[in-house]
């Protein structure tokens, strides 16, 4: 394989330099100020069709409240007794993972639960739902574990896989369902889900913490704790690595078809960045940089399903909302010291932004007819 | 990687006796960040004895554990996890930025539920090198974010030290990095074997606070919260946190310490190209360093410390005294005191301009 570097050049965030007495909201946005219980670990976007139920939220005392997109508290779930690290969603149903060993989902229109897998004193980890085949994959220990759901193929069969050198970083299946990207220190691993191989390991010396498959299925792209980004192109078998980075970029999402050439959005720098990736990789360009420096580090983003947008949260507590193509953003949230810890769209024309914190606070904020500067 | 004069600070890749029964609450810190305490030692030095402590005793603090070898706490805490430890050497292939990729993961999955406890205990195997796990907490973004390293305790066993560390370098490593260092078992030693328990450990670390216990019966407000790798901590302690070191250096590849003072004003720009020098060539060798300088041109004391070739640094408050006197030390392996000292002394703004 082949490896190609390209930086891009930016400079280390300044906490303090952004003036918060000047920064104003952009007009037209409304925003619903709640308390969580307890702090906030996950906000999931849910796309099912339950009418109240626009987002779930998992907070660090292993609770998870469903709301509505304007805000308003529908399933109050208690499924855990430790901290929440994973909620994902297919059709109706709510899946979550936690810190006391188990995996439990929640349909959403009956209110049964169902606890799938469980596992006392190890804390579950990295879950994804298999696009088609609805499959829920997550990571426990060296140990991926993939198992089927109610909306599987009856006949569906598990898998353990715990060939890693290392704890389990992260998960992500391909567009198709049929295989699991598991990443790891020194590389990531390709496991296929009918059992025909060994698994394929995409080896790159470094500690990766997180992965991701592209939509059209060509790309896998890892985070790693040297704050980079490798990207392994499946089709010409060629790597290359996305630098730059002054702190590790481990949420990564792409933007999806619909609203243009696909680009991979991840957090890490004081700008959202979003990297062309189209059909082909992004060659020798740069990403389009969203938001302003000096507002504090990227730690959550969340591309628009709809629309050429994409927002960011920071350690500050800031939220922009930004352009995929030119990177002009409008501020969604004022600073407030108070680290976002996840987001995500929600509402049937995904016109709200959820935003929770790591001290508890969870917004609902509407953007209206957003006018980007 | 290293920046040793950033106006902003941050980091970069470059006797007591104790009564048992005096027993005093750790004062939480206030800053938000929750605060980490490293335990090592070899096995049966007393760590576990110490660590169950820490969790029974009505102190009115809770604490979150990480330890090596499960079950042997023999506590039924939801708060106790295992940690399996994972070295990870970071893809420059500098020793000195290996990190434990287990405690980047388990500590900042704790920080999902920070509000359960107060402070976290790391618990290191007997045979760990501490340098990994020290590092661990100065070069990861997430965990710089959200927690603090507060102090590396090392608990010795009187009886069995002497045996041990001139055999295996971790044992000798363990009393180089540690802030704080318990003799334990005293009481199945005699006075004189103390003695020198006592005499090869401060020579090794002069600086440490040292306490000599039975059954780990240190008071454990003397080791929580101690912010030892807090820099304004380090200023408050000026000028007294470096005593000179004890004359007798044995002249072979043990461990040693090495004090410079330099009542000239510091050159910057040299002072920086020295320690940017030192550390890339010496930085493997190179457990601990600390110092507070007085900065030519620059009112503030300019503070600093290391571990191997991570560093943090910051300015303090304006120097009061008229004749300021910057204070290095170093706690290392083959050190050439005479070269660091003509080396350092060169540093200072005259020789410079000169």
């Amino acid at each position: 394989m082949e490896t190609d570097v390209w930086n891009t050049d930016m400079p280390a965030p300044s906490p303090g330099a952004i003036d918060q007495g000047t920064t104003r909201l952009a007009p037209g946005i409304t925003t619903i100020n709640t308390r969580a219980q307890a702090n906030v670990t996950r906000v999931k976007g849910l796309s099912g069709s339950v009418e109240g139920c626009g987002v779930a939220v998992g907070l660090g005392n292993g609770e998870i409240g469903v709301f509505s997109s304007a805000g308003d508290l529908g399933p109050h779930l208690k499924p855990h007794d430790a901290a929440v690290t994973g909620l994902a969603d297919q059709g109706d149903t709510l899946f979550s993972i936690a810190q006391d060993g188990r995996l439990s989902a929640h349909d959403l229109k009956n209110g049964n639960r169902n606890t799938l897998f469980t596992s006392p004193g190890e804390w579950l980890s990295s879950l994804v739902v298999a696009p088609k085949t609805g499959m829920v994959a997550f990571a426990v220990g060296k140990k991926a574990i993939v198992l089927p759901t109610a909306q599987s193929e009856s006949g569906a069969q598990d898998f353990e896989f715990d060939n890693h050198p290392s704890s389990v970083s992260g998960l992500a299946f391909s567009p198709d369902g049929k295989r699991l990207a598991v990443s790891h220190y020194d590389g990531v691993t390709l496991w296929s889900l009918d059992g025909s191989d060994e698994g394929v390991t995409l080896c790159w010396k470094g500690f990766h913490i997180a992965v991701s498959w592209s939509p059209d299925g060509r790309f896998v792209v890892s985070a790693t704790q040297e704050r980079e980004l490798h990207v392994w192109d499946l089709v010409t078998d060629k790597d290359f690595r996305l630098g730059g980075y002054p702190a590790k970029p481990h949420m990564l999402d792409w933007t999806t078809p619909e609203t243009g050439p696909v680009q991979l959005v991840c957090s890490g720098a004081d700008v959202v960045t979003a990297w062309p990736f189209g059909d082909v990789g992004p060659g020798r360009l740069p990403p389009v940089e969203i938001g302003y420096v000096y507002t504090g580090r990227v730690t959550a983003v969340a591309p628009h399903p709809t629309r050429p947008l994409v927002a960011g949260g920071y350690t500050t507590g800031t939220v922009l909302i930004g352009g995929l193509q030119k990177g002009e953003a409008a501020f969604a949230r004022i600073a407030d010291d108070e680290t976002i810890s996840g987001l995500d769209w929600v509402g049937a024309s995904s016109n709200v932004l959820a935003v929770g914190t790591r001290g508890g606070s969870l917004d609902f904020i509407t953007i209206g007819e957003l006018r980007l500067q | 990687m290293t920046e040793i004069l950033n106006e902003t600070g941050g980091s970069a890749c470059a006797e007591d006796v104790c009564q048992d029964d005096a027993r005093t609450v750790p004062q939480m810190s206030t800053d938000g960040k929750t605060p980490v305490t490293i335990l090592t030692g070899y096995l049966g030095a007393g760590k576990t004895t110490l660590l169950n402590r820490i969790l029974t005793e009505n102190h009115g603090k809770r604490y979150a554990v990480v330890v090596n070898e499960f079950g042997e706490t023999g506590i039924d805490n939801e708060l106790v996890l295992d940690a399996e430890e994972e070295i990870f050497e970071m893809n420059n292939g500098c020793i000195c930025c290996t990190v434990r990729g287990d405690l980047i993961r388990i500590l900042s999955g704790l920080m999902d539920r920070a509000d359960d406890f107060d402070g976290i205990l790391v618990e290191t195997t007997g045979l760990a090198d501490p340098g990994p796990v020290v590092q661990t907490f100065f070069v990861d973004d997430d965990l710089r974010d959200r927690v603090k390293l507060d102090t590396v305790v090392t608990l010795i066993d009187a009886k069995h030290f002497l045996g041990k560390v001139d055999e295996q370098h971790e044992a000798e490593e363990q009393v180089a990095f540690a802030d704080v260092l318990i003799i334990n078992k005293q009481d199945l030693v005699s006075d004189g074997e103390l003695g020198t328990v006592k005499a090869k450990v401060r020579q090794i670390n002069p600086h440490a606070r040292l306490f000599t216990t039975t059954n780990s019966g240190v008071d454990l407000g003397e080791i929580l919260d101690q912010g030892s790798f807090d820099l304004q901590t380090l200023l408050e302690l000026e000028p007294g946190f470096l005593e000179e070191d004890p004359e007798d250096h044995e002249h072979d590849d043990s461990i040693t310490s090495v004090s410079l003072t330099c009542g000239e004003p510091i050159d910057a720009r040299r002072f920086s190209e020295w320690m940017r020098m030192l550390i890339r060539e010496q930085g493997t060798d190179i457990f601990r360093s600390k110092g507070i300088l007085k900065i030519n041109g620059d009112d503030r004391r300019y503070v600093f410390q290391g571990v191997h070739m991570v560093m943090d640094s910051e300015w303090g408050v304006d120097w009061d005294t008229p004749a300021p006197v910057s204070r290095l030390v170093f706690i290392g392996r083959n050190l050439d005191e005479e070269a660091l000292a003509s080396s350092f002394a060169a540093c200072a703004a005259i020789k410079a301009a000169a």
